[in-house]
Order: structure tokens, then C-alpha cells, then sequence
């Protein structure tokens, strides 16, 4: 058990690409901490050099206070699972759990007693004397976890342990692994590109992008409050609807250009969001998530509404995703508007995803009114991507 | 869903016949043939030596012709392995056996030879080809190239070198003499292991690092036992080519009790000036010596085509 502080920490592999810039980070002790983001930006590397697996080029790693920034993997007291499992295939699954023990020269009786036990905490023991290869994925996957835990390291890393396992084991073993991490009370830092896995395991959640670090926080702040256009966009599904637009600050009311239309929120925005009235008249990026995006005839109370046509619906039972055709300029997490790079652009370049709720009876082709809640819409800087927070 | 594969099952199910007739075939008859033929030629020569280390010399050299043994004797093998008395060598051979070596003598040189070729060979070049597979250290990769250049060295130019210096350190006629130029590995080794340790995940020896073990551990924990097929293909290869090795062992060891068998063996017609050559007495001994490899052959047939296959890259 211990805390992981990461200082600055930078990581340029020979040949000079920065895979992770300047990651500051206090973790506590016992935290479940996820590191989310798309491919290649760099969750595996910060890991790994948590790890001890990749060199520190630059920053400092604290684990338990104690500087760990060039010591020797195997005295930085952590375990890690791999993605592929990392099993040894020419060992049983008792003798690849008992194996950092053996190596920790823990008497024999004692091995014996804490394999038997981490078996059976991941319902392994009627498999113990199998090797890795008569396995499933799943069991595998617990034989690593097993290998990882009976050594009852300060902290575990998990690089995507998951990501081999099908859609139903893995939702699966989501839950075990938070089950056995709450139980041990390990702190963990757990590697996903998923961010459903990770908002849904992650006591923090630390958004990664191009290697630098967006935001780290709690899955609710993250959502509600998202830092930047990045997280805002990655984080949620379906994705925020983002869009330029310009506000006016009127006399009675803010007014938010949707296209060619318009909204109206209520001036009090102005107390909770006080830098937005520096954007009177300035382009900007607003943000909306999909259910916060009505059927009007089912949306009572919501008099903020615009119109817009139906192009496609998709039923899933609970609700229903509706894509629609409302004029404006979406923009994709960059910032950058999605229908300038071609002038061809689909619907998706102009419209919104609404998720309806299943009382809603419109249909593809229809025109309809669409009612925005305006109380929970974002609104970004343009050029800095930057969220109008405060 | 169901129905697709259904009438892809009915479909396999219509091709089964006619792919059983295929079997049967006049191509698979041919291919037969060839192949019997094929293997009578290639077994023929074992045969002959069998043949002729079964027949007596005398016979043979009365111009006896026939696919079996002329004068059946089993004489030549007792002569080889030294149970053959004197009268009855005397009476096979029509003279005092002039061309004796001592076999068992020499068996025993080629076992150790090959032993510790191969166990030297295959720690050594498994030790080398890991480092150069995953350990960082500068140069590497420039000095595993030049290290495998060495694969284009033809063997006769390091002889006379390799002689002297076995020479100056007073080894002639003495296993170490014998074993040295070969223990330590052959770029062909190296290469060969490295290739498979490149394919092994590097993610079970991070595994490794972070459960304790050390580059010695890991080594010989975990990479040895992950890779015991190819080593266990390479030993046989090495095994095989210490046995047969014959240029060395000729000019190191002089000595009749350090010469392996294919070195004895060819002093055996050597050794007999003025008298026509032991051919049988020649046949026997070569068969005996060549049975351990025929026993490998049997045992590990299936590795030693793979080991064979694989060597064919070099
Ligand atoms: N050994 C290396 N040498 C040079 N560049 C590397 C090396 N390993 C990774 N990189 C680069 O560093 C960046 C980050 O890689 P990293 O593996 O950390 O990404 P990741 O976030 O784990 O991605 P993924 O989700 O695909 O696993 C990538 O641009 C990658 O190309
Ligand atoms: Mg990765």
C-alpha cells in the first residue's frame, strides 16, 4: 500500500518521439486510478515507466514517498499485468502464481498456503496443476491477476488486461477486478482505451492525449465538467454534440447561435460561468450531450427549442438515438470544424445526436422540434480548446 | 446463418467422394513410385556397406557379384569391435589383421568429443544469442553482423590458425585440443537461437523482471525452458556435425587413443600398404559408427528434418 506521486515525468524514446510530456499526478494510497485515451497517446509508456520497464528521461517518481526514479524494477515493490497475460507457458498455474515468491525466497509452506488462497479468491484452485495453455482466455487472465496479487505488492499496474477477452467476460471481470481491488485495498493504476471500462472502474479517471496529461478527476466530474474540447469528446457515448457558435449577451438573456437558429439561456449562466462575457460576439465552441437533446413533443417544461430533421433513427429498446439534421458546424475535439477539410461533408458534419426517450413516436424524414436543455450546455474557446469554466 | 452453413456442409459433403478418389488416384500412384524409388536409392548405399561388411574379403575380391553378402561372415564386425581372435582373423582376412584400430577406444573419443561440442556449443550460443536478442549494450547490433559475417568464413582458413594456437598451448592429441575450436559456438548457432528469441513475447520477461529475476534467471528459468524445441533441434544438428567432424580431429589428434572413429576409420585404409584394401573389415566399421547417428535419426527423425529444413536459410 502507498501513494504514487509522479513529478514532471517525461518520457522521449531514442529517436526523439515525446511520448509523454511533463505528467504530473498524485495518486493516494489505495486509489483506483485509470489512465484513458486514444491509441498512441502514451498510457502504456507512463506505465511502464512507473514500471520500471521504460527509463525516466526526465521527472521525478515517488512510490510510498520513497524516490523511485532509477531504482530497479523489482525494488519499486509493484506488480503489473499485462495485456497478453505475460503467463509462463512452460508452468503450471501454481507454479506461475508461486513464482515472485519462489524468487522472494518465501518459505515453502507459506507459498503453498498464499497460492492456495489467491486461487481461491479468483476461483482458480480446480486448475491449479494445469499449464497456461489448457486455459481459457478468462482463466488466463486470472492466473495473471493471481501472480500479481499474491505477492501483495504497494501497487499494482495493469496495462489493458482486459482487451482479449470478449464483450461479456470483460464486463465480467471489470467488476472483479474492482471487486478484489476494493477488497485488497491496493492502489492501482489501470491502463484502458475504453472509456466505458474506465469511467466505470476508475475511482479517478486521468484523461491522455498526445502525451500530455488533460484532466484527472473523479468519472462525474469528468463528465459534467469536462477541462478541454478533447475530453469532452472523448469522454461520453454518444459523443457530445460540439459545434461553433457565438453568444450575445442581451439584456434579458444570453442568446446561443445553433446554425441558423437560436437559443436563450437564462442570464444566470453569466454568475456561474462569469468568463463567458468575454466571449460576447467572439466565435466560439458550445457543447451539448446527446440526452440532453428532446423529442419536443415529449420534453415538457423545455421552451428552449429549434427545429430540425430526422435522418435516422436507432432503437435500442430504452431509448432511441436519433441523428438529426439541425444546420450547424460540428466540430471534432481538435477544434477543428469536421465539414471544412471537404465540401462534400454528411449529415454528421451538420447535425446532433438526440437520445430519445422511447415515447417518442417520430420518424426518419419527419421535421420536428427538438428541445435543447440548455442549462447543461458547454461552451469551449475556440482557439485554446480550452472549456469557459469560470 | 444456419442455412449458409448448411449447404456449405452439403456442399463439403458432395466433395468428399471424389476427394477420396483422389487419393487413389494415378497421380497419387505416380507419386508413389517415385518416392519408393527414391528412398531404394537413397537406402542402397547403407545396404551395400551392410552387404559388404557382411561378405569375407576373399570372396569379394573372387569377383563374387550379388546383391547379398558373398560368403556370409560375421567375422568383420568382431574384427572391428576386437572380439575376433587371432585365428579367425587370420582365416578371413588370409593375413595378420595389419589394419586394426581400437574402436571402442575411439567410440569413446567421439562421444566425449560431441558431448562437449554440443553442450558447450548450446549454452554458449543460447547465452550469446539472448544478449543479442534483447540485452541493450551499445554496438550490438554492428557486432552481431560482423559476429555473423563469420557464417562466410569457409572452415579451411581458420585450420592452420586454430592448429597453431592449439599447438602453442600444448593441447595436441588431447580432448580440449580436440573440442576447443567448436565449444564456444558458430555464428550459425547464434543466429539460429536468436531468431526464436526474438519471437518470444517480451512481455513474459518483463513478467519476469518485475517478479525478481535477474537476466541469469530469466535466462535459464524461463527463455531455456520456453525454447527447449529449437535448442533441442539445434543440439541434435550439433551433435550430428561434431560426429561427423573429420578434417580437425585429423590433424590435432595423431595419437590412435585420441582420434575419434571417422579419423580411425580412415587410418583403417590407410594402414595397409601394399595389400588390397580391408574393404569389409572398412564397411563394418563405418556402419558401427555411423549407428549412433542412425539411432538419433530414429528417435528424433521428425526435429532433425525440422532442424535440417531450417538450416537449409544458411
Ligand atoms: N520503443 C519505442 N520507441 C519509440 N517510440 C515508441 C516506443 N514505444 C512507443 N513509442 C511511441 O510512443 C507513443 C506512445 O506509445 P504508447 O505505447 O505509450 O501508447 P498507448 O497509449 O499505450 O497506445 P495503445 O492504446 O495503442 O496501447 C506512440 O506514439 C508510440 O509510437
Ligand atoms: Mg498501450
Amino acid at each position: 500500500m502507498a501513494t504514487v506521486e509522479l513529478e514532471g515525468l517525461t518520457k522521449i524514446y531514442p529517436g526523439g518521439v515525446t511520448a509523454v510530456e511533463d505528467m504530473s499526478l498524485s495518486i493516494d494510497d489505495g486509489e483506483f486510478v485509470v489512465f484513458v485515451g486514444p491509441s498512441g497517446c502514451g498510457k502504456s509508456t507512463a506505465l511502464r515507466m512507473i514500471a520500471g520497464l521504460e527509463e525516466i528521461s526526465d521527472g521525478v517518481l515517488k512510490i510510498g514517498d520513497v524516490d523511485m526514479t532509477s531504482v530497479h524494477p523489482r525494488e519499486r515493490d509493484i506488480a503489473m499485468v499485462f495485456q497478453n497475460y505475460a503467463l509462463y507457458p512452460h508452468l503450471t498455474v501454481r507454479k506461475n502464481i508461486a513464482y515472485p515468491l519462489k524468487l522472494a525466497k518465501t518459505p515453502k509452506a507459506e507459498i503453498k498456503e498464499r497460492v492456495e488462497r489467491t486461487a481461491e479468491v479468483l476461483q482458480l484452485s480446480e486448475f491449479l496443476d494445469r499449464k497456461p495453455g489448457a486455459l481459457s482466455g478468462g482463466q488466463r487472465q486470472r492466473v495473471a491477476m493471481g501472480r500479481a496479487i499474491v505477492r501483495e505488492p504497494s501497487v499494482f499496474l495493469m496495462d489493458e488486461p482486459l482487451s482479449n477477452l470478449d464483450a461479456k467476460l470483460r464486463v465480467y471481470m471489470r467488476t472483479e477486478i474492482s471487486r478484489i481491488q476494493r477488497d485488497l485495498g491496493v492502489t492501482t493504476i489501470y491502463v484502458t482505451h475504453d472509456q466505458v471500462e474506465a469511467m466505470t472502474m476508475g475511482d479517478r479517471v486521468v484523461v491522455l492525449k498526445g502525451g500530455v496529461l488533460q484532466q484527472a478527476d473523479k468519472p462525474s466530474v469528468l463528465y459534467r465538467n469536462p477541462a478541454n474540447l478533447f475530453v469532452a469528446g472523448f469522454i461520453g457515448s454518444p459523443a457530445m454534440n460540439m459545434f461553433e457558435s457565438t453568444i450575445s449577451i442581451g439584456s434579458g438573456a444570453v442568446t446561443v447561435e445553433v446554425g441558423q437558429q437560436t437559443v436563450e439561456m437564462p442570464l444566470g449562466v453569466l454568475d456561474r460561468l462569469p468568463a463567458l462575457r468575454g466571449y460576447d460576439g467572439v466565435r466560439l465552441a458550445c457543447g451539448i450531450r446527446p440526452e440532453n437533446v428532446h423529442d419536443g413533443t415529449t420534453a415538457d417544461g423545455m421552451d428552449q427549442r429549434i427545429s430540425g430533421e430526422v435522418i435516422m433513427l436507432e432503437e435500442l429498446g430504452s431509448e432511441i438515438v436519433a441523428h438529426l439534421e439541425v444546420g450547424v458546424n460540428r466540430i471534432d475535439s481538435s477544434g477543428a470544424a469536421l465539414g471544412s477539410a471537404d465540401d462534400e461533408g454528411d449529415e454528421y458534419d451538420t447535425g446532433f445526436i438526440g437520445r430519445f426517450s422511447q415515447q417518442s413516436t417520430t420518424r426518419a424524414g419527419q421535421r420536428i422540434e427538438i428541445a435543447l436543455d440548455v442549462s447543461a450546455m458547454h461552451f469551449f474557446d475556440l482557439t485554446t480548446g480550452e472549456a469557459i469554466r469560470d | 446463418m444456419t442455412a449458409i452453413a448448411d449447404r456449405i456442409e452439403k456442399a463439403s459433403g458432395t466433395f468428399e467422394p471424389s476427394a477420396r478418389l483422389r487419393k487413389l488416384g494415378i497421380g497419387r500412384g505416380m507419386a508413389w513410385l517415385i518416392l519408393i524409388a527414391i528412398l531404394i536409392v537413397s537406402l542402397f548405399p547403407f545396404w551395400w556397406a551392410l552387404r559388404t561388411g557382411l561378405s569375407s574379403n576373399s570372396d569379394l575380391f573372387a569377383g563374387e557379384q550379388s546383391l547379398l553378402p558373398v560368403g556370409y561372415t560375421n567375422n568383420n564386425f568382431e574384427r572391428v569391435l576386437g572380439t575376433a581372435s587371432e585365428a579367425e582373423i587370420l582365416d578371413s582376412l588370409g593375413r595378420q589383421n595389419t589394419g586394426s584400430f581400437d574402436f571402442w577406444q575411439s567410440l569413446k573419443v567421439s562421444v566425449i568429443v560431441a558431448t562437449a561440442v554440443t553442450a558447450g556449443q548450446v549454452l554458449f550460443s543460447g547465452m550469446a544469442a539472448y544478449a543479442f536478442a534483447r540485452l541493450r549494450f551499445f554496438g550490438r547490433d554492428k557486432l552481431f553482423f560482423l559476429f555473423l559475417s563469420g557464417l562466410m568464413v569457409p572452415p579451411i582458413f581458420t585450420l592452420i590458425p586454430n592448429l597453431i594456437f592449439i599447438k602453442n598451448l600444448g593441447w595436441l592429441n588431447s580432448y580440449p585440443g580436440i573440442i576447443a575450436p567448436f565449444f564456444f559456438m558458430t555464428p550459425f548457432a547464434v543466429f539460429f537461437l536468436r531468431q526464436f528469441f526474438l519471437g518470444i513475447s517480451r512481455e513474459v520477461e518483463e513478467a519476469a523482471l518485475l517478479d525478481g529475476a535477474g537476466h541469469f534467471r530469466t535466462f535459464f528459468g524461463i527463455i531455456v525452458p520456453m525454447s527447449a524445441a529449437p535448442i533441442a533441434t539445434l543440439a541434435i544438428l550439433t551433435y550430428i556435425t561434431a560426429w561427423n567432424e573429420f578434417l580437425w580431429p585429423l590433424v590435432v589428434a595423431r595419437a590412435p587413443e585420441r582420434q575419434p572413429l571417422t579419423v580411425a576409420l580412415g587410418q583403417f585404409t590407410a594402414q595397409q600398404p601394399g595389400t588390397s584394401p580391408d574393404w569389409s573389415g572398412l564397411m563394418a566399421g563405418t556402419l558401427l559408427a555411423a549407428l549412433p547417428i542412425i539411432v538419433i535419426f530414429l528417435v528424433f527423425g521428425r526435429r532433425v528434418v525440422d532442424s535440417i529444413g531450417f538450416s537449409g536459410i544458411k
